[in-house]
């Protein structure tokens, strides 16, 4: 009985080894593939990457003339950041209760929700942003909007997660008692994902700053507009200046929302 | 008696004192906002006004789709996905590399483990886009630097998962085998690598999903691939040609999603 055991459980093994196998066998088929189709010029990167250290030489240098604006930027990026979440953590709110499985008061009110929320998070937020921007031009205003957008599609869809995490009990126990729907969340569903909540929050904050800083390639707002402006007029010390603050800043920033994360949960 | 009342006023204390915490972040926090709106100088009804005003425009002009140009733009769609691909393999094996040197299981050494740390949270930090656009800025526009960047970034990202993951795994598995006495070799294949190979097959297989959104939208500092197609198209007023591609991307995005998630299951 024992060896008929250990001879399933090894061809079970087997089996999944083969997958694996087949699994890697076939991303080094697409990766040879895509390797040609991209037409990857060897020589040309090459002669390219003898470049480098020339092109490092005349970027090793700090601007200090470009901090001022650095830092007005980012006072910027805080109040876009602080303005957009601000509407992206009451809307998120309301929404994910809607439409998480176990909340939800209409059945196709969430499916309605959540199939939008897909769509949305399908197209890759600078795309989304170029839309907007398209439509209704440059400015804080359209920047607000966009960061808001992105920040309700992906924290709605984090908090969507945990509610549904937190099953359904307590939802029978207070529906035993005559509990309102709103009753119910309030007292019942949201001490339990309230912990989660902070943690997406905090998530979401590093992820509205990282795309804040995109935008500025967009030419939107910013300090990535800073970085484009000093890449278009050559400016190499500028543009090592403008690096090494948005990673001090990013740094900090992780940093930071770490301890505080880990302060939420403990 | 006395220690229980201790107990319970303790809590009661710590409730009120997090209760005082929160509010005052929510009031800074609207005082920051209030400022927000005066430097900034928005306009509230603007802002509000904004929403509607931009489904109105997005409906009226991006719509009907216009799908003529799919043919040409075959090519950019699969480039996307090459892209992607290209980039996970190049991070997937530098970040296994790097992972080894960062796993507080695997390496003992804690300056070895800082340093590379801190590269990989370099590497991490810095949006993709701005890898492209600095790429882009030191070797000029082509594919090479969009999939340099790409590889950066995720290889930032992959690594630092695969160190967590390796450490997590390391913990519980290879106590219980020790317990039973199992050799190193026994320990590494049967303990770490099956529950390892499952967590990385997931995160490869997220990382490309991160990968093709990254890559399309890298066309926009001039790495290639399709979002240089969707600027030139909107800055040429052409929308519906333009809302045609961002379905293409849609779609495509999708697609990778379904493949990705039907993959993970058959692994297993």
């Amino acid at each position: 009985m024992q060896d008929q055991m250990k001879q399933a459980y090894e061809k079970n093994e087997r089996a999944i080894h083969l997958k694996l196998l087949l699994f890697v066998l076939g991303c080094l088929a697409l990766f040879t593939f895509s390797i040609f189709y991209l037409k990857i010029d060897i020589p040309k990167f090459v002669e390219r990457l003898g470049n480098t250290p020339d092109v490092l030489r005349r970027m090793a240098g700090i601007d200090w003339a470009i901090v001022p604006d650095l830092l007005e930027q980012t006072l910027v990026t805080i109040f876009l950041v602080v303005l957009s979440l601000t509407g992206t953590v009451i809307l998120s709110f309301l929404l994910s209760f809607l439409a998480a499985d176990n909340t939800a008061p209409w059945r196709w009110l969430a499916t309605l929700i959540k199939a939008v929320i897909t769509i949305i998070r399908a197209i890759p937020s600078l795309i989304l942003a170029l839309i907007i921007v398209a439509s209704i031009g440059f400015g804080y205003t359209p920047a607000i909007i966009i960061l808001t957008l992105v920040g309700v599609a992906t924290l709605t869809r984090l908090f969507i997660g945990s509610i549904e995490d937190a099953g359904t009990d307590i939802i029978e126990a207070l529906d035993a008692t005559g509990s309102s729907w709103a009753g119910t969340i309030i007292h019942g569903v949201f001490p339990i994902v309230l912990t989660a909540f902070l943690s997406w929050f905090t998530i979401q904050i590093e992820n509205t700053i990282s795309l804040s800083i995109s935008l500025g390639v967009l030419g939107i707002q910013g300090v990535g507009l800073l970085l484009s402006n000093a890449q278009m007029n050559y400016q190499f010390t500028t543009v090592t200046t403008i690096i090494l603050y948005i990673f001090i800043n990013m740094f900090l920033l992780e940093y930071f929302m770490q301890k505080v994360r880990e302060k939420i949960s403990g | 008696m006395m220690e229980q009342t201790a107990i319970f006023n303790h809590a009661v204390s710590k409730e009120k004192k997090n209760k005082r915490r929160a509010f005052v972040f929510v009031f800074l926090w609207m005082v920051v906002a209030v400022l927000g709106v005066f430097y900034l100088e928005i306009s509230i009804p603007e802002l509000f006004l904004a929403i509607p005003q931009f489904l109105s425009f997005f409906a009226t002009n991006f719509f009907p789709p216009d799908f003529s140009s799919f043919l040409d733009v075959l090519d950019d769609l699969v480039q996307t996905i090459a892209f992607a691909f290209v980039a996970m393999v190049f991070s997937t094996l530098m970040s296994l590399i790097l992972a080894m040197f960062m796993a507080k299981s695997v390496c003992p050494w804690k300056p070895v483990r800082s340093v590379v740390r801190a590269f990989v949270s370099f590497l991490r930090n810095i949006p993709t886009v701005i890898w492209g656009s600095i790429l882009v800025y030191i070797f000029g526009i082509g594919v090479v630097p969009g999939v340099l960047a790409l590889t950066l970034a995720l290889t930032g990202f992959l690594t630092k998962t695969y160190a967590d993951t390796i450490d997590e795994l390391a913990g519980d598995s290879l106590e219980v085998m020790e317990a039973n006495g199992a050799t190193t070799l026994q320990k590494i294949f049967h303990g770490i690598l099956p529950a390892f190979i499952s967590s990385w097959v997931n995160w490869t297989l997220y990382s490309f999903e991160i990968g093709v959104r990254a890559s399309s939208v890298l066309g926009l500092v001039g790495a290639g691939g399709i979002g240089v197609l969707i600027q030139t198209r909107i800055n040429l007023f052409e929308y519906q040609e333009s809302m045609a591609l961002v379905l293409y991307i849609i779609v495509l995005v999708l697609i990778v999603d379904f493949a990705t998630s039907a993959i993970r299951r058959r692994i297993r």
